[in-house]
């Protein structure tokens, strides 16, 4: 094999490398960057948590929009996670376990995306084959998943006179 | 491969490991001490709002006194830990914050005439009036009288009054519950030295937390220069507030805490450097195989003061309260 072939075949294979090794440090620093924009979200939602003893609806709404903010394409289903009480008023000393769940997308060349938003048609939405209550099942099944998720259990640190 | 090369790779080994276990180290601390500095402000400012909720009295927190069951650590029990107030009755905790407490005398005493009512309670509590105080009418008296057999406290009459037993009592408990994350084995009450919370590589030794001082300041908000510095210190538009009477005089308390606590690691670094640290090379100096005892933070805790010339690690800090009435 003269050298010119060789050069080649080097290239042929040096490419998807590289692209592939860049492809694995986009992804190491979209996780930290996601990583630590949760652990700073998680963070707040614990204070809230800690100041009332839950979360209260102006304060979970107002999470919300921010936790929707942090929402791209690496990032899905940010939402507030921990107990599902956690809008239970409580009393003083009584823990929660409260803080933010996330789905982390990684991203590869060639990756296939699923189509999330609704339509009517089922083949133009997620394939054939399915109705649309099979599609609504599969995302919410698809939703449910939780790859990151950073909570505390705190205890509540108001006293409600109201509560026993 | 040459035995330069086994060496060269040994080496290098180390080094990686050691610089990695270095980094890791570095983003922990960078995170969490930002972290673990904002719990502890929000315990301690809880801590006083629990306080002055005065939940000692009857019918809070049913017949317990104010108090909370005791926290579980890996030794058991951390007996007393919840026991907030002196005393089985309202009447008793009453007493010893306010009718037995030379913290509040001292109060009274720096404080004399800044608030009417004020100095008629403590001519109730004491059957005496205030040296220095507002004189008061025989009415007056009579009221003040009634103010301490309804058991009156300064906080309901919009006075900043903290008592730094309790506060620290309190702010303790909160600590030790928030910093343990709610699992008992964070909370290592078993150990020979002072107990700690570890919490993400940090020991916070909870039994040495103090309140070091409570420094009340009154600031008179007729006065303009001492309206601008409340202003200036709490961003409250004093002129907004339409303050009459006593409330013209708001008291503000700046509470000086410490929270002595040490690093530990998160890495298997400092398990490493310890084991390295604590043993010594058989036959050299003429010793044997042995451990020293002590590791480097548990062996100096006694020089962990609130005295940050002492070369340890005391976290002290600063957080004002007041009531505007």
């Amino acid at each position: 094999m003269n050298d010119s072939v060789k050069f080649i075949f080097k290239t042929l294979i040096k490419v998807p490398v590289i692209i592939m090794v860049s492809f694995i440090i986009f992804n190491i620093f979209s996780w930290t960057i996601s990583y630590f924009k949760l652990v700073g979200a998680s963070y707040t939602i614990m204070q809230v948590g800690m100041e009332n003893n839950y979360i209260p609806p102006t304060e979970e709404a107002a999470i919300n929009r921010y936790l929707g903010t942090l929402r791209s394409g690496v990032l899905s289903n940010v939402q507030i996670a921990g107990e599902s009480t956690y809008r239970t008023r409580r009393q003083y000393g009584d823990e929660l376990t409260v803080g933010v769940s996330a789905d982390i997308k990684f991203i590869w060349p060639l990756m296939h995306y699923e189509q999330f938003n609704s339509s009517s048609n089922p083949d133009e939405a997620f394939g054939s084959g399915l109705t649309a209550s099979e599609i609504q099942q599969k995302r919410s099944d698809k939703e449910q998943e939780e790859d990151i998720v950073i909570t505390y259990t705190v205890p509540g640190l108001q006293y409600y006179p109201d509560l026993d | 491969m040459s035995v330069k090369g086994i060496f060269k790779t040994l080496v290098g080994t180390v080094v990686v490991m050691v610089l990695i276990s270095l980094i890791g180290e570095y983003i922990n601390i960078a995170t969490n001490s930002a972290l673990m500095k904002g719990i502890m402000m929000r315990s301690i400012n809880k801590a006083c709002d629990y306080f002055a909720q005065e939940t000692y009295k009857e019918g809070a927190m049913g017949d317990v006194v104010g108090n909370m069951p005791d926290l579980r650590g890996r030794g058991g029990t951390i007996a007393g830990i919840g026991n907030f107030f002196i005393g089985t009755s309202a009447d008793a905790v009453y007493d010893s914050l306010y009718r037995n407490s030379s913290e509040f005398n001292r109060f009274m005493t720096n404080n004399p005439g800044e608030w009417r009512n004020l100095d008629m309670l403590y001519y109730g509590l004491y059957n005496s009036s205030l040296a220095g105080g507002n004189i008061l009418t025989d009415d007056q008296k009579e009221l003040g009288k009634t103010y301490a057999e309804y058991q009156w406290t300064p906080l309901n009459l919009g006075i900043a009054y903290l008592d730094p037993d309790v506060l620290e009592r309190v702010m303790r408990y909160n600590i030790v519950q928030t910093l343990s994350n709610g699992n008992p084995n964070n909370i290592y009450n078993d150990v020979a030295g002072s107990p700690y919370v570890l919490y993400n590589g940090f020991k916070i030794y909870y039994m040495d937390i103090q309140v070091i001082d409570i420094e009340y300041v009154v600031y008179h908000t007729d006065n303009a220069d001492e309206k601008q510095a409340f202003e200036d210190l709490t961003n409250i538009d004093i002129d907004s507030l339409g303050l009459t009477g006593d409330s013209k005089n708001i008291c503000v308390a700046f509470i000086k805490y410490a929270m002595p606590l040490s690093y530990q690691g998160v890495t298997p670094l400092k398990r490493v450097m310890e084991y390295v640290w604590n043993n010594e090379v058989k036959g050299m100096g003429g010793s044997t195989t042995a451990k020293s005892g002590g590791t480097f933070n548990d062996t100096y805790i006694s020089t962990i003061t609130q005295d940050t010339s002492s070369g340890t690690m005391p976290v002290d800090g600063e957080i004002i309260f007041y009531i505007i009435n």
